[in-house]
C-alpha cells in the first residue's frame, strides 16, 4: 500500500501530503545560492490532546506544528537551520541563514550525509483511520470513562490521551527521497490515593487507538494504587526481582532508546570500536561475543507487526533494515552510517540504529507470565517501572534511578505486601544475564518509540536504598 | 498538487477545508517572522482574541512567539585518550558544527465554565486562520464543559497595559555575526589546549533569542523581547599516566544566562582557563572512597544545584497539587494550604526567595506569560515554606493559606508559555539562597573541616518527589576528600545520598555575600526529557520545550551526609 493512498484516504487536515513536503523541497532548491547541495527534511503534525486531573479533564487542545530542517554544503562545509516558516519568505530567510554559516564553518571531511544511495524502504502499516477520526468530543468522552472508576473508588486520577498523526519528508539533491505518514495514541493515567500513600500507573503508546484498551489501562492503574496503600519499609540488598514491561523497558532504555542513528547512542559501532561504551574493545568490538542470556534476541523491524516504525533516518534518509543487533545472546551487529560503512567496512551501505526496538525470547524458550513468575519466587520483589534512569559508568551501563508507582515483596510465591519505593543500581546487561524467566513482550509506554518488551524475573538485581517517595 | 487542508474536529464545527496557501500569509517585503511590535501581528493576535471571546470565552489569551535558537559546538575528535596530535595539528580534529532554528508560533487559550481549550499553530498564519484558532480554542472548552463542574478562578488581572514594550538589555547575540562566535570558540579551545596539547577540549554557544507578543481578554497587550545566552567549555589535562582518562572539568562561569552577548564576550577566558586546568591537575589523583558520614563542604554551584532540584521543584504549586502526577510527579510538600506558614523544611539559616528580576537571570521578564508584573517572593522562610510559586488560576489554590497568613491571592508571575503550540504552564523563577552574616568562602569552609568531603560542580538529581537524591558519581562532578582542612585526592565513584528535607535542616554553614554566585539551569517538564544536555554535541535544545532559570547560592556545609560508593 503506497504511502499516498494510506495518507490521503481521508485527506487530512494539518498533516503535509507527499506532494505538499516535495512543494516545499523544490521551493528551498530554487532558493539556493552558491552550489553545493541541499537537504531537507520536514515534519508536520497535527495532535489533539485530553488532559486530565483530580478527575476532572483539564485541557483540551488542537494543534498544528510543522517543522523543516535545511542542510546547505557548500565547499564541504554544512550548516542546518529548522524552521516554522514555511512561506517564501520564511525559507528564503532559512536558506541565507544556513548558507551564510556553511561559507564560515571549516569544512569537514567526513560527513557523507549526502551520499548514501537511494535504497529500497520498507513500507510498514502505521496508519489508523480509527486514530484519525478522533475527535474532540471523542477523546473527552474516553477520558470521562477513564476517570470514573478512580472517582466511584475515591482516589484522584490524572492522565493524557493525545491523538497524532504526522508525516516525515527527508530530501537530498543526490536523490534521496523519503516521505512516510503514520498516526500515533498516547494513552497514559496515574492514580493516587487521598492519603498520598498510594500511587498505580498504567500507559501504552501505539498507532492504532483500536489496538489499545483506555479502560483496561484504567483499571490497571487503580488496581496498582489500592494495592500498594501504605507500603513498608524493607531492607534494600539484592532480590529477585520481576519487572513488567514497562521497568524492563525503562532499564534497557540507556542502550538503544537514545539519538537514532549512530552518534551518541551505546549501539554505535564507531563508538565501540573507539573502546568505549559496553560493547567496545580497544582496536574493535564485541560483536561476535555473548553479551546478554542466551534465551533472548533483540531485533529492529519496521515491519515488526507491534512495533513498526518510520523505517528511514531522517536526517540522512538512509533506509532501516530489520537487524537482529542481538541474537540468543550474541552480538550480532553494532549500528554505523553509510559513511562509516564506506570508509571502514567495506560496505557500501549503513545500517543505521532505530530508537525502536523488541527484546524477546528466542524460538524454542518457554515464557511465563507475571503471575506464574510470582508463583514461582521464593523471595522477590515486583516493580511496576522506573523512574530517572541514568547511566553512570558507560562501560557496563550500570544505571541508577528508582522504582515508581507500585513495588510489591513477594514471599513463598505470593505477594505479601507493598513496599516503599526503592533506588537502585543496575545495569541492563548485568540484569539479562542473570535472567530466570522471560515473558511475552508487549508494547509499552515510549512516547516516539516503538517499544516491545517482556516481563522478566532476574536474580541478585541490587536495591541500594530506600526513597519514601510516593 | 494536492493541497493541505484544515479541518477542526470539534464538534459543533462544521467541517471546513481550507487551502493550504490561506493558512501561510503571502509573501511580504518583510523578514520571515514579523516583528513583536508590528501592526502584522497586532492584527493577527486581536483576530484570534476576539474571535475566542465572540464565541463565548468569558477569558481568552493569546501568545504569538519567535524564539530564534543558534547552537555551534566545537570537539576535539577522536577522544582525548587516543589523540596524540601536537598543538598545530589539533585542528584536523575539530569539528565545528553550526545548528540554527526559527521557530514561531500562536497559540489561543479560552476558558469556558471552568475549562480550558487550547489551539495552536506553527508558523505565520493568515488572519482567517487566527481567527479559526480563536474559534478553535473555544470550542475545545466548550466541548469539554458539558462534563462535572469545574471551577477555576483566576486571580487578579494585570494592570491594564495598553501597549506595554520591554526589551533586555544588552547585545542581542543572534545579531552577532556567526565568525564572530566561532573566534570565540576557538578562542577557548586555544587556550585549554595550549597548556596541554594532548588533553581535550569540547565547548559549545547556545543562544536565544525570544520574541512574544501577548494579547489577553482583561486588556492587556505586551511585547517583550529576551535572550538566553550561555557556553558549555569543558577541559581536561592528561598529566598522570596511571589515569588516562583525565577528569573533565565543566566551567561553571557560563552558564546559561538571561544575557546578551556581552555575557559572553567580556569572561576573562585565559585566566578561567587557567583555573580549570589547575583544577583539573589538582584532580589527577584518585583514591577509594570509605562509606560512611561525613560534613559535606559544596561549592556554590553544587549548593545552587541542590536548591534546585529540591526546593526548586517542591515549591511548584502545580506540582504540589497533583497536577504533574502523570508526568514528572509531585511534591513532598504535599499539602500546600496546610503547609504554608508552618512546615520546618530546613534550619533556620535557611531562606529562599524567588524573583524575575534578577540582572542576567535566565526567568527574568518584565511581564510573565499571563502579563503580571512578577513580584518577588520568599518561599522559605528561615527554614519554613512560606510561598509557592504561582500563576493566576494557581494562586487561588492557596487562597486559604493566604488568608491565614495574612497574604493577598495574587500571582507571584511564574506563567509561561512555551512557543505558540504548548498551552501554558508554569516555570521556576530565579531563586536565591540568602547567604549567611559572615564573609566564609569555599576555602574558608574547607579549611575549617578537619574531616569531610568537598563537593565541586556537582550537579545532583531527585527522585519524582523532589524528595530522595544522590549526587556525584558522573563526569565532570567531583567529591573530594578533605583532610585537616586541605583538598586532597578525587574519591572515585563516589556519591553522597539525602533526603531533602534533612539535607536543608543539616545545614550548619553559610558562605558570607562574597562568595554568592549565579548559575543558569535548563529543565523540561516532559517526562523523559534528559535535562540539561550530556555531550556538547546535544544539538536537541534547538527545538526543545526546556527553560532556564538562575539559582544564586553561596557555598555551605551540610553535616552528616551519607556517602556511599557507585559501583
Amino acid at each position: 500500500m503506497s504511502s499516498k493512498t494510506m495518507s490521503n484516504k481521508t485527506e487530512i487536515p494539518g498533516v503535509w501530503s507527499d506532494e505538499d513536503a516535495y512543494g516545499v523541497y523544490k521551493r528551498v532548491v530554487r532558493l539556493t545560492n552558491g552550489g553545493g547541495q541541499t537537504a531537507v527534511r520536514l515534519h508536520s503534525r497535527r495532535i489533539g490532546t485530553a488532559r486530565w486531573v483530580r478527575n476532572r479533564l483539564s485541557l483540551a487542545g488542537d494543534t498544528q506544528a510543522v517543522t523543516v530542517t535545511i542542510t546547505r554544503r557548500i565547499n564541504d562545509s554544512d550548516a542546518s537551520i529548522t524552521t516554522t516558516c514555511t512561506d517564501d519568505v520564511g525559507l528564503r530567510e532559512a536558506v541565507q541563514r544556513a548558507e551564510t554559516a556553511a561559507r564560515v564553518v571549516e569544512a569537514r571531511h567526513d560527513n557523507f550525509l549526502f551520499d548514501a544511495p537511494l535504497l529500497p524502504m520498507l513500507r510498514p502499516m502505521l496508519w489508523s483511520e480509527h486514530t484519525v477520526q478522533e475527535t474532540g468530543a471523542s477523546r473527552a468522552a474516553t477520558a470521562a470513562k477513564m476517570m470514573a472508576s478512580a472517582e466511584a473508588a475515591g482516589c484522584l486520577s490524572a492522565g493524557t490521551l493525545q491523538t497524532t498523526m504526522d508525516s516525515h519528508m527527508t530530501m537530498t539533491e543526490k536523490g534521496i527521497r523519503r516521505f512516510y505518514p503514520e498516526t500515533t495514541v498516547e494513552c497514559s493515567l496515574t492514580v493516587r490515593n487521598p492519603q498520598k500513600n498510594a500511587s498505580g500507573w498504567a500507559g501504552v503508546n501505539h498507532y492504532d487507538i483500536a489496538k489499545i484498551d483506555p479502560q483496561a489501562l484504567a483499571a490497571i492503574a487503580l488496581e496498582k494504587c489500592q494495592q500498594s496503600a501504605s507500603p513498608q519499609k524493607i531492607e534494600p540488598g539484592r532480590y529477585t526481582v520481576i519487572l513488567e514491561s514497562q521497568a524492563m523497558a525503562d532499564l534497557f532504555a540507556p542502550l538503544i532508546g537514545g539519538p537514532p542513528g549512530s552518534e551518541n547512542n551505546l549501539m554505535s559501532r564507531p563508538i565501540a570500536e573507539m573502546g568505549i561504551g559496553p560493547f567496545g574493545r580497544p582496536g574493535g568490538s564485541r560483536i561476535g561475543e555473548y553479551v546478554i542470556d542466551r534465551r533472548l534476541n533483540v531485533r529492529s523491524d519496521p515491519m515488526d507487526p507491534d512495533g513498526g516504525f518510520v523505517p528511514f533516518e531522517e536526517q540522512s534518509g538512509e533506509p532501516y533494515q530489520p537487524v537482529n543487533w542481538i541474537d540468543q545472546g550474541m552480538l550480532k551487529e553494532l549500528a554505523y552510517m553509510y559513511g562509516y560503512g564506506v570508509t571502514r567496512l567495506n560496505r557500501g551501505e549503513g545500517l543505521p540504529c532505530p530508537n525502536s526496538y523488541r527484546l524477546t525470547a528466542a524460538p524454542g524458550v518457554p515464557t511465563a507470565n507475571v503471575a506464574e513468575m510470582i508463583a514461582k519466587t521464593e523471595r522477590g520483589i515486583l516493580v511496576t517501572r522506573l523512574y530517572d534512569v541514568k547511566v553512570v559508568f558507560d562501560p557496563s551501563v550500570l544505571c541508577t534511578g528508582y522504582t515508581r508507582d507500585g513495588v510489591w515483596f513477594i514471599e513463598h510465591g505470593k505477594i505479601v505486601r507493598p513496599v516503599t519505593n526503592f533506588r537502585f543500581r543496575e545495569s541492563p546487561l548485568y540484569v539479562l544475564n542473570n535472567l530466570l524467566d522471560v515473558g511475552v513482550p508487549i508494547r509499552v509506554y515510549a512516547p516516539g518509540k516503538s517499544w516491545v518488551v517482556p516481563a522478566i524475573r532476574a536474580k541478585d538485581f541490587l536495591f541500594v536504598g530506600t526513597a519514601d517517595a510516593v | 498538487m494536492t493541497r493541505r487542508q484544515f479541518v477542526t474536529t470539534t464538534a459543533g464545527m462544521a467541517a471546513a477545508l481550507l487551502a493550504s496557501p490561506a493558512w501561510i500569509r503571502p509573501a511580504a517585503a518583510y523578514a520571515a517572522a514579523p516583528k513583536p511590535e508590528s501592526p502584522e501581528v497586532k492584527s493577527l493576535v486581536v483576530a484570534a482574541l476576539s474571535a475566542a471571546t465572540d464565541s463565548g470565552a468569558t477569558y481568552a489569551d493569546v501568545h504569538f512567539t519567535v524564539i530564534h535558537r543558534e547552537h555551534i559546538w566545537n570537539a576535539s575528535s577522536p577522544p582525548i585518550w587516543v589523540r596524540s596530535a601536537p598543538l598545530d595539528d589539533y585542528w584536523r580534529y575539530v569539528n565545528t558544527t553550526p545548528g540554527q532554528s526559527i521557530i514561531v508560533g500562536i497559540g489561543v487559550r479560552a476558558l469556558i465554565g471552568g475549562y480550558w481549550g487550547f489551539a495552536g499553530f506553527d508558523g505565520v498564519p493568515t488572519k482567517d486562520a487566527a481567527v479559526t484558532l480563536g474559534k478553535s480554542a473555544a470550542a475545545q472548552a466548550r466541548e469539554i464543559s458539558n462534563g462535572p463542574r469545574r471551577v477555576t478562578e483566576l486571580g487578579p488581572a494585570p494592570a491594564h497595559v495598553a501597549n506595554g514594550s520591554w526589551t533586555m538589555p544588552g547585545i542581542d547575540p543572534l545579531s552577532v555575526p556567526l565568525t564572530e562566535k566561532l573566534d570565540f570558540l576557538h578562542m577557548l579551545m586555544d587556550e585549554a589546549l595550549r597548556a596541554q596539547p594532548t588533553g581535550g577540549s569540547g565547548c559549545a554557544i547556545r543562544v536565544a533569542r525570544c520574541e512574544q507578543t501577548f494579547a489577553s481578554s482583561d486588556r492587556a497587550y505586551t511585547t517583550q523581547i529576551t535572550y538566553t545566552t550561555g557556553a558549555d567549555w569543558d577541559v581536561a589535562m592528561q598529566k598522570n599516566p596511571e589515569y588516562p582518562g583525565a577528569p573533565g572539568i565543566m566551567a561553571d562561569s557560563m552558564t546559561v544566562a538571561g544575557a546578551g552577548w556581552e555575557y559572553l564576550c567580556t569572561q576573562p577566558i585565559p585566566e578561567r582557563a587557567r583555573e580549570l586546568l589547575d583544577t583539573s591537575a589538582r584532580l589527577q589523583f584518585h583514591t577509594q572512597s570509605t562509606p560512611g558520614r561525613y560534613d559535606l563542604v559544596c561549592d556554590a554551584y553544587t549548593t545552587a544545584a541542590l536548591v534546585d532540584c529540591t526546593l526548586g521543584r517542591a515549591t511548584e504549586l502545580d506540582r504540589a497539587m497533583g497536577y504533574l502526577a502523570n508526568s514528572v510527579g509531585t511534591s513532598y510538600l504535599s499539602d500546600p494550604v496546610e503547609m504554608l506558614g508552618t512546615e520546618a523544611i530546613g534550619a533556620p539559616a535557611v531562606t529562599v526567595t524567588a524573583n524575575r528580576s534578577m540582572e542576567k537571570g535566565a526567568a527574568t521578564v518584565h511581564w510573565d506569560d499571563e502579563g503580571i508584573v512578577p513580584s518577588e517572593t520568599a518561599l522559605v522562610t528561615q527554614g519554613k515554606v512560606t510561598d509557592f510559586q504561582t500563576t493566576r488560576e494557581s494562586a487561588s489554590w492557596l487562597a486559604p493559606a493566604y488568608t491565614r497568613v495574612g497574604k493577598p491571592v495574587v500571582s507571584n508571575g511564574c506563567a509561561h508559555a512555551v512557543g505558540g503550540t504548548t498551552p501554558l504552564t508554569q516555570r521556576c523563577p530565579n531563586l536565591v539562597l540568602q547567604p549567611g552574616a559572615g564573609t566564609l568562602s569555599f576555602e574558608e569552609l574547607v579549611k575549617n573541616t578537619k574531616r569531610g568531603i568537598a563537593a565541586i560542580g556537582v550537579r545532583p538529581s531527585t527522585d519524582f518527589q523532589a524528595l530522595n537524591g544522590t549526587g556525584g558519581g558522573e563526569e565532570h562532578q567531583h567529591l573530594v576528600e578533605i583532610v585537616n582542612g586541605r583538598l586532597g585526592q578525587i574519591l572515585e565513584n563516589a556519591q553522597f545520598v539525602f533526603r531533602a528535607p534533612d539535607l536543608w535542616r543539616s545545614v550548619t554553614a553559610l558562605g558570607g555575600p562574597t562568595s554568592a554566585r549565579a548559575f543558569g539551569f535548563e529543565r523540561s517538564r516532559d517526562v523523559g526529557d534528559p535535562g540539561a544536555p550530556r555531550y556538547v554535541s546535544d544539538s536537541s535544545w534547538l527545538t526543545s520545550n526546556r527553560v532556564a532559570h538562575t539559582v544564586s547560592a553561596v557555598p555551605m556545609i551540610v553535616s552528616n551526609m551519607a556517602v556511599m560508593n557507585v559501583l
